[in-house]
């Protein structure tokens, strides 16, 4: 039962998630209705930094970065338990 | 290794880590940012543990020491990125744009993430190294 809901709940989102390939702008068409734009136009007036790169990282889209860390992060650590409780030990 | 390696590497090391602060620094200023610079020390940190051996670069920075600071410094990453419209609010009205002092949020951010990168990857590198 939960099974076959959770089934339908996941294709439903893949559904909904392809669906929006109909929304996007048109390629190259970056002046309507497009993120990209509101970004250039007010990044260095909302965050005061001049670098609009760093901006939209590290202000606009910090969550994402956020998770970018913690993929190093998980690297660091999968690294470490890889070497500190796993493989070496038995080989040897 | 070498003599003239080790000669070298002696004579570039603290530059490479002084270009990695500065691109860690002004992160906000040049393109660039966290993820660069920690890996320009950490580079700089390989070349030394490669040259002179790892109990010389442990000297520097020992891995048990990475570790823990990694986890401090991830630490006020979410803390920072949870409260940035509070610290948006309290810091923005006093740094000056083009300064070094601007843009505070994104200044404390790139610190504490190259921090963190660093420290990541000085773990990783040593670890693979001590194997």
């Amino acid at each position: 039962m939960v099974k076959n809901l959770v089934v339908v709940v996941c294709m439903g989102l893949i559904f909904s998630f392809m669906l929006s390939v109909f929304f996007f702008p048109g390629f190259g068409d970056w002046e309507n209705k497009s993120v990209a734009d509101y970004y250039l136009r007010n990044a260095f007036k909302e965050t005061n930094s001049a670098n609009v790169v760093g901006a939209i990282v590290w202000d606009f889209r910090s969550f994402d970065t956020l998770g970018e860390e913690t993929v190093l992060f998980t690297a660091a650590i999968g690294v470490f338990s890889l070497i500190m409780f796993g493989l070496g030990k038995e080989g040897e | 290794m070498d003599v003239i390696v080790r000669t070298m590497i002696k004579g570039i090391f603290p530059f490479i880590l002084l270009f990695g602060v500065y691109t860690i620094m002004h992160g906000h200023l040049t393109p660039g940012g966290s993820f660069p610079g920690g890996t320009m020390i950490v580079v700089g940190l390989t070349l030394v543990a490669l040259a002179f051996g790892l109990k010389k670069a442990e000297r520097i920075i020992k891995e048990e020491t990475a570790h823990i600071l990694e986890g401090i410094m991830a630490f006020f990453l979410i803390f920072i990125v949870l409260f940035e419209t509070f610290f948006r609010s309290i810091l923005a009205p006093t740094g000056m744009i083009f300064n070094l002092w601007s843009a505070q949020q994104i200044l404390l951010l790139n610190i504490f993430g190259g921090i963190m990168v660093t420290m990541a990857l000085t773990m990783i590198v040593f670890l693979l190294m001590k194997e």
